[in-house]
């Protein structure tokens, strides 16, 4: 037979799927027959299209009998299912509880996700704009990568490069103030070119976008800030005040900008042109500053080709000295958020790290939930043996009834989804508080979100029906009609031992993390960091220049107050910055030693009122006019570093140290104090020096006495007003602030402590489920045990036994995994508390009693029944 | 006994009347020759089908040709039911008609 007569391959191919096997061998052969014959007759070309006739009335006869068949399984699926929840509305309840709470994990950690991964999405040029960085490797061979580049940069870039359509510099002038008449606020100011409303994405309610920035004295708002200004007043060419370190300057408002969506990494309050951050500098460095930088490239060129041209160009117009050690990138907009490894961010970012951490959180509890109702099912599904026996026996193939219980298991978990829906808004709210984030509750948000909720269920049903419809599908009949139900011994109940394991495992991971890092955070509370920080509000001033180097005048207007007991001036906070460090070399010993000492400028009065001890020599001092032109103090580490026997009295040299510090020669050591944590308890102690800044203030220190909290703020508020200063009185308690150095520690251990509970409840409930289950099963047996004489506790025993080894186990699993991650996250920890064994003790013992005590309930009523109504009807 | 349906009598007829050589595609070409009517081989494998889960038909796959792209053919055979269930057939027709005046034909026809 030639290829000729043969029948068409693909349509061919198509009738072997869709017909049913027990035809597919002759029904093809005969059609094959049929058409070579007519091939033979007719032709081929009539031929072709009777099959193809032949073949698209068997497909259109296969989906309406696909579709019947399918209908009147979901109709009898949906009514057992009905039946089902409403015979045992505890189990169900029960398995959409559980799911709906994974589920609702899930979606929230998806909008997380996907809120996290669309940041500064909504600019329309998004994939065009870059950040320009550099990154400079020091001698010593440290990496640091910044997105600031010297202002002068931008405009020389788009004028040699013709694919660099636009630039726009960004100087930010974070937490300065702005006046309308008696109204003063803090606020993030930012000023940049005015093609910032060109290149990026910020719609102007009011105003022209095209010349709102051009005059020097212009300033946008946004809505929200110009709410908070104005309250109900037009802002539309007011006149404003904005200060800067030294100076002020008056702005007309020529905008207003619709506020910001949450996934932007530039919050813009006020935006203001170049022209007046340049005015409000020392003019020494009006044409030196740096800028954040961004480029909008053509949407033909490459940025890696044009990363390779930069250094040469940069080299060119900058000078050799610039360019040395260092690197320039261009970073794509949308990956801004996520680098948190970048030092001087201008948003706060997300470490990658926290979706990670996250994600598995939400997998895990995914799976535990997964796991009860696979259990309940199996365990249930003892009481169905008989209905899946009878269907068998009446004609039922395996593949029916996995379907008819992979059936129920989606429409179950389609229930769930319902209520997770539900719940997931909860969740979020409690999301956004713990990690400090603004997600909204959007589905629509991505059109891939719905498709995601859909495979969430699909999956859901899957994972929970799976096993549980294989094990029962493939019972005998003959054996479960009899109404012998797979015992307590068999394969489904093994399963059910190890799904309660597992979820234990997982929860009393979470639990490990959990005790952990209340551990590690009560330890940083607790912890002697050197000085003493108790009752210290600290009040910024750095913000206004010349306020902030005039201690005299603020020591004589705020001190005197019976509520204050102490007061000091300072550019440094201690436990809040572990210093610059720069090479130094000590004199006067045997051999001088070279070594990194981190820079730290202090002001009078400083280690007296942090009461930070001077083991040697004197404090800083006024009273010696060269204490501030080439004294330092060193702590011990550093004394240790530098090698020095007799430190007082030494010299300590080096380039950056002195060009750092001011200072016309080799520093002389004064002083050594005790070692304090400058830094967080994340960095160890280093080797730091101490110099003098009496007039160059950063914070007012105020030690209230104990109790008189209230009288000195009050104090404060009043004596403020009097000061030479436009600043409006903001303070921190430090306490605040430290919690504040920690925000993120305290998040890891929110989370830990969520997750934990979340999957406790679900494992217990589970649990709950199982042994109301093993308890009704055993009804009869313990009725028999009660009235031969057993006593409850004889009863309540044997019936705990099981779920007591399987938490046991669940231990054994659990204690190394929770080992392993909670190291994991005390390395980032120079200090930490150690990790002891109690912590283990008490999660495990944790979860066991919360599995004991959901086992014994149901127990102690089954032991508790009269045995007269549990044996009576045989 | 069941009675037969229309579509089941004329197949169980042509499987009897083309004897060794019955399988689908013959029975197909017998079928639309009594009927005038093309029938799709669906329309044959249902009541072929269900003849014989009633017994009436016997089938048995023979060796793969050729011509069929190397598939096998299934050749039916009438069981001895089948005979007995087409002679009922017959004989209840012809107990039917005994007695209709030829008239009474004409008249409808």
């Amino acid at each position: 037979m030639s290829a000729q007569t043969k029948p068409p391959y693909v349509l061919e191919r198509l009738l072997a799927r869709i017909l049913p096997e027990r035809l597919e061998e002759t029904a093809l052969g005969d059609l094959a027959e049929e058409f070579a014959d007519r091939a033979a007759e007719k032709g081929l070309t009539r031929a072709r299209l009777w099959y193809a006739w032949q073949a698209a009335k068997s497909v259109a006869s296969l989906i309406a009998g696909q579709v019947f068949e399918t209908w009147i399984m979901v109709k009898t699926a949906g009514t057992i299912t009905a039946r089902d929840i409403k015979r045992n509305p505890i189990y169900s309840f029960i398995t959409v509880v559980g799911q709906a709470v994974g589920m609702a994990c899930a979606i929230v950690i998806m909008l997380f996700i996907w809120h996290e991964l669309s940041y500064d999405r909504f600019h329309k040029n998004a994939d065009h704009i870059y950040r320009l960085t550099d990154a400079w490797t020091s001698p010593a061979g440290q990496t640091t990568r910044r997105p600031i580049i010297r202002g002068d940069v931008a405009a020389q870039l788009a004028e040699e490069f013709p694919e660099v359509r636009q630039v726009v510099r960004i100087c930010p002038m974070n937490d300065f103030v702005i006046a309308y008449g008696d109204k003063k606020i803090s606020v993030n100011r930012y000023h940049a070119d005015p093609s910032i409303l060109d290149v990026f994405t910020f719609p102007l309610v009011r105003g022209d976008p095209q010349t709102a920035l051009a005059d020097p004295t212009s300033a946008v708002l946004s809505e929200e800030f110009a709410r908070r200004l104005f309250g109900t007043e037009d802002p539309m060419g007011r006149t404003i005040t904005l200060y800067g370190l030294n100076a002020a300057a008056e702005a007309r408002v020529t905008g207003i900008m619709t506020d910001l969506p949450q996934g932007s990494h530039l919050r813009i309050p006020v935006l203001c042109p170049l022209q007046s951050y340049e005015l409000m500098r020392p003019s020494g460095q009006r044409t030196h500053y740096v800028a954040w930088t961004y480029l909008l490239l053509d949407e033909r060129a490459k940025p890696q080709d044009l990363e390779k041209k930069l250094p040469a160009f940069i080299t060119k117009r900058l000078g050799e000295r610039y360019v040395s050690g260092r690197t320039f990138h261009l970073q794509p907009l949308t990956s801004i958020h996520l680098d948190t490894k970048m030092a001087l961010n201008l948003d706060r970012g997300r470490d990658p790290s926290w979706m990670i951490f996250l994600s598995l959180a939400a997998f895990f509890i995914l799976v535990i939930s997964c796991l009860n109702s696979a259990g309940l099912t199996m365990a249930r599904s003892a009481r169905r043996t008989r209905e899946v026996g009878l269907r068998k026996a009446v004609g039922a193939r395996k593949g029916h009834v996995i379907r008819q219980f992979l059936g129920e298991a989606m429409l179950t978990s389609f229930i769930s989804l319902g209520f997770a829906l539900i719940l997931a808004r909860l969740l979020l709210l409690f999301l956004n508080k713990t990690i400090g984030a603004a997600i909204r509750y959007n589905l629509t948000a991505s059109p891939w979100l719905i498709p995601a909720l859909i495979a969430l269920m699909l999956l859901v049903g899957l994972l929970s029906g799976l096993y549980p419809a294989f094990v029962i599908s493939s019972r005998i009949p003959a054996v479960t009609l009899k109404g012998s139900v797979a015992g307590p011994g068999g394969a489904g109940s093994f399963f059910r031992r190890g799904f309660v394991v597992v979820q234990f495992a997982l929860s009393i991971m979470f639990i490990i993390g959990m005790l952990a890092a209340q551990r590690q955070m009560d330890f940083v509370k607790n912890q002697d960091l050197g000085f003493d920080k108790s009752n210290v509000v600290d009040i910024p001033i750095f913000k206004d220049a010349k306020f902030a180097a005039s201690p005299a005048v603020i020591l004589r207007e705020l001190g005197g107050h019976p509520a204050i007991e102490d007061i000091a001036v300072s550019s440094q906070t201690p436990g809040s910055y572990g210093g610059y460090p720069v090479p130094c070399l000590a004199e006067g010993s045997a051999a001088p030693i070279a070594a990194n000492l981190n820079i730290l400028t202090v002001g009078e009065r400083f280690f007296e009122f942090f009461r930070i001890p001077l083991l040697a020599g004197r404090a800083f001092s006024r009273d010696f006019k060269s204490d501030s032109e080439s004294a330092i103090i060193v702590n011990e580490s550093a004394v240790k570093a530098l090698g020095l026997q007799e430190p007082l009295g030494k010299t300590v040299s080096g380039k950056e140290l002195e060009s750092f510090l001011g200072f016309s020669g080799p520093a002389r050591i004064i002083g050594v104090v005790k070692d304090f944590h400058n830094g967080t308890l994340h960095e160890k102690i280093t080797p730091a020096v101490y110099a003098f800044q009496p007039d160059e203030a950063h914070s007012i220190y105020i030690r209230l006495r104990p109790g008189q909290t209230a009288p000195g703020l009050a104090f404060l508020e009043e004596r403020w007003k009097r000061l030479p200063t436009h600043l409006p009185l903001n303070y921190y308690l430090e306490d605040e602030l430290q919690r504040f150095q920690y925000a993120d520690d305290i998040r890891t251990r929110r989370l830990f402590t969520i997750s934990a509970a979340i999957a406790l409840g679900l494992a217990s409930l589970g649990l709950f489920g199982v042994s109301l289950l093993t308890v009704e099963r055993r009804k009869k047996e313990i009725g028999i045990r009660k009235v031969l004489g057993a006593s409850p506790w004889k009863i309540i025993g044997p019936l705990s036994k099981d779920s007591f080894n399987a938490v046991v186990l669940a231990n054994v699993i659990a204690w190394p995994l929770g080992y392993w991650v909670i190291v994991r996250w005390l390395r980032t920890f120079a200090y930490r508390a150690p990790v002891r064994i109690w912590l283990f003790l008490v999660a495990g013992g944790l979860a066991l009693v919360i599995a004991m005590a959901t086992v014994f309930i149901e127990s102690l009523r089954a032991a508790s029944a009269n045995p007269v109504d549990t044996i009576r009807y045989e | 006994m069941d009675f037969l349906s229309r579509a089941e009598e004329i197949v169980l007829l042509a499987v009897w009347r083309l004897g060794e050589n019955a399988y689908c595609v013959p029975i197909r070409k017998v079928v639309a020759e009594v009927t005038g009517k093309e029938w799709s081989f669906g329309a044959l494998y249902v009541p072929l089908g269900r003849l014989e889960k009633k017994g009436l038909l016997r089938s048995t796959l023979s060796g793969p040709t050729n011509k069929r792209g190397g598939r096998s053919k299934r050749y039916y055979k009438l069981t001895p039911a089948g005979a007995r269930a087409l002679r009922e057939v017959r004989s209840l027709q012809e107990a039917l008609w005994t007695g209709v005046p030829d008239v009474l034909l004409d008249e409808t026809a």
